[in-house]
């Protein structure tokens, strides 16, 4: 008997397929939003959070600690200012300092960030919770105009060891310069790590202090000193981005800043990456709680639409519901039969909602790791999505009460009297 | 009290809310198995409270309503509806249909409510193939009628397929409200008839409730509303 109620509800569902489809669609495009935005924020956190690991203290030139941050290890924003390779030496001979390595950013090629860098980058990064850089195929640069690819870069790119590949200065897609004149040869290639680190492409500081030899503040000199006479020059690099630290101890990182933030050779800032990227997230807590805050109205907005329609549909269907009570159908099926419509429309909503999620996940993360750096990682629904779902369905299913209660009146109120 | 009375009604008090203007007040009313009454009276009389009364959908504020030798007012709201499912077949004035449905899945319906008529309907053929039956006899047997919406049957059409809905499973009794009111003359006579020979051959009661006079000399006994209430 509640087969046919149930089967009652499908064909009535079936018969109104333009009005049940909206209704169905509006929830689901709300549904997929409030996801969306619930896994972008979950997930940029993860993933920012698992890009660096092991590194105690990021040191670059005095400006704000998120800044330094966000290009140190994100590539994301410009450097504003170097720092000079004399410090960079002074500051490591600090007794408490195990390990360190530079970073030199600037220039790109095809639109991924390169970074100059030294051997010890390939054995002390660590991401993720301790696991440091493999490589797929090749090794750590050796020679001057050598280069190490992100995963990713020789991927989309194509590249293959050996392939000899030009850099450009500047970080945009469209370079007005380019290092023509002192190609670079691919001897390695990462394992990919889900880090912008598959986004990069490495050099050696000499390397980078080689293409920039005949340059001065950013244009060229018209000296044209040839790929082989660079290299037996002086590539001592004078300055860098900034570099990383790994210390012996943990208790010493507060002395060891302490150090760098008063260094008075030349104003520079050493940021504990967890700490920054703390107070990167509170910057980014009030934007990300307004969209949340909007993608739940506009999910309340959804369920509020289908309530319309529920309600109008009603009026309609007080004649159906006076048959049906005329066959003996009790006024709790004439409730279950409102129910289930909405029940049904919140469930289909949840279900195309969740499908287009991953469609549009599909469909985004690349252009997402590509542009942002941001990895998001597309997974099977996790505890708090399965959550906002099951609340969803709820509100949807309590929202049902009304016109189910409504009709429930209908039926005892009108009895066999029908309403044209 | 007659051994062959379907519908006993005796000292009948009914009004739509408790302390509220009493509509309906009936001493005495029998109706007797396998008759046919017409119930005449003007609309806005209380025939319609009558029918939810006898439907078991309302109670009277005092008296005694027995249908079957069941006094329906001493049982709870939900053996009610069980019993009007078993032993009712309804058919109102107009848009009778369930319009989502197919004109077979509209006859069969009262079956999905009742496991007495869905036993009694299939007893010799499949539920569907009894619809069809049912159809047939009341002159729907055309197979492009029966893959039509019901939306886009006549209203003719419609009414009939309502008979067979209120006959299929062969309940005691039929109540049809103002059935033919609004079908025109040709087409009310032939329901007429289709629908006294199908009461006739699955030995139903038929209560034929209307505001037109003119139909009373179809019937073996007439009542006038006006006579029995005697508000």
């Amino acid at each position: 008997m509640n087969l046919t109620i149930l089967n009652l509800t499908l064909k009535s569902i079936y018969n109104r397929k333009f009005t049940a489809i909206i209704t169905i669609f509006s929830i689901a495009i709300s549904v997929s939003l409030l996801l969306g935005v619930e896994k972008i924020r979950t997930e940029t956190r993860l993933s920012f959070a698992n890009t660096i690991s092991g590194t105690d203290l990021i040191v670059g030139a005095r400006s704000g600690s998120i800044q330094l941050l966000l290009y140190s290890v994100f590539r994301i924003g410009q450097v504003t200012n170097n720092i000079s390779w004399n410090s960079y030496q002074k500051i490591i001979e600090h007794p408490k300092i195990k390990w360190s390595f530079p970073i030199s950013l600037g220039d790109s090629h095809k639109g991924f960030r390169v970074m100059g860098t030294t051997q010890d980058y390939f054995e002390h990064y660590q991401y993720s919770r301790h696991k440091t850089l493999k490589f797929s195929k090749g090794n750590p640069f050796v020679n001057v105009y050598d280069t190490v690819l992100g995963s990713d870069v020789a991927k989309k790119l194509n590249y293959k060891l050996g392939q000899s590949i030009v850099i450009a200065h500047g970080s945009g897609e469209v370079n007005l310069h380019k290092h023509d004149d002192k190609p670079f040869k691919v001897v390695g290639i990462l394992k990919p790590t889900g880090t912008p680190v598959d986004q990069t492409i490495h050099i050696s500081l000499s390397g980078m202090e080689a293409i920039h030899i005949d340059w001065q503040q950013g244009m060229p000199t018209g000296l044209n000193i040839s790929a082989q006479k660079a290299e037996k020059m002086d590539l001592q690099p004078k300055a860098i981005t900034a570099f990383m630290v790994g210390l012996t101890s943990k208790s010493s990182i507060f002395q060891v800043q302490r150090m760098v933030n008063v260094y008075s050779q030349e104003p520079l800032l050493a940021i504990m990456p967890g700490v920054a990227l703390q107070e990167f997230w509170s910057l980014m807590g009030m934007a990300d709680q307004a969209l949340w805050i909007i993608s739940v109205f506009v999910v309340v907005t959804g369920l509020l639409g289908m309530l319309t329609v529920l309600l109008t549909s009603l009026n309609e269907r007080r004649r159906e519901i006076a048959i049906l009570r005329s066959m003996g159908a009790r006024p709790w099926q004439i409730f279950l039969l409102l129910m289930s419509e909405s029940l049904g429309f919140v469930l289909l909503g949840c279900l195309l909602g969740v499908i287009l999620l991953y469609m549009l996940l599909i469909i985004f993360q690349p252009l997402l790791e590509h542009h942002l750096g941001l990895y998001i990682g597309i997974s099977s629904l996790s505890n708090s999505e399965i959550f906002i779902l099951s609340l969803i369905t709820g509100v949807g299913f309590v929202m049902g009460i009304i016109p189910g209660f409504r009709a429930y009146k209908t039926s005892l109120m009108d009895g066999l009297t029908l309403h044209i | 009290m007659s051994l062959n009375s379907i519908i006993e009604l005796q000292q009948l008090l009914f009004s739509w809310k408790k302390d509220g203007p009493v509509i309906l007040d009936i001493q005495q009313l029998t109706i007797t198995k396998n008759e046919r009454v017409f119930i005449e009276g003007p609309s806005g009389c209380g025939k319609s409270s009558l029918l939810g009364l006898l439907g078991g959908i309302t109670l009277p504020l005092s008296g005694n309503i027995k249908i079957l030798g069941q006094s329906i007012q001493n049982i709870s709201g939900s053996k009610r509806d069980q019993f009007r499912a078993d032993h009712i077949g309804f058919i109102f004035q107009m848009f009778n249909m369930i319009p989502y449905l197919s004109m077979i899945d509209n006859v069969v319906l009262p079956c999905r409510f009742s496991k007495k008529r869905y036993q009694q309907a299939t007893k010799k053929f499949s539920l569907e193939n009894e619809a069809k039956r049912l159809l047939a006899q009341l002159g729907l047997y055309d197979k492009e009628l029966l893959s039509m919406p019901v939306t886009e049957l006549s209203i003719g059409q419609q009414q009939r397929v309502a008979a067979a809905r209120a006959l299929i499973g062969n309940p005691e009794i039929i109540i049809a409200d103002e059935p033919t009111s609004s079908l025109d003359a040709d087409n009310r006579n032939i329901f007429l008839d289709l629908l006294f020979q199908q009461c006739d051959e699955e030995n139903s009661t038929l209560i034929f409730v209307s505001h037109d006079a003119n139909l009373k000399h179809h019937f073996e006994r007439t009542i006038h509303f006006s006579e029995i209430n005697q508000i």
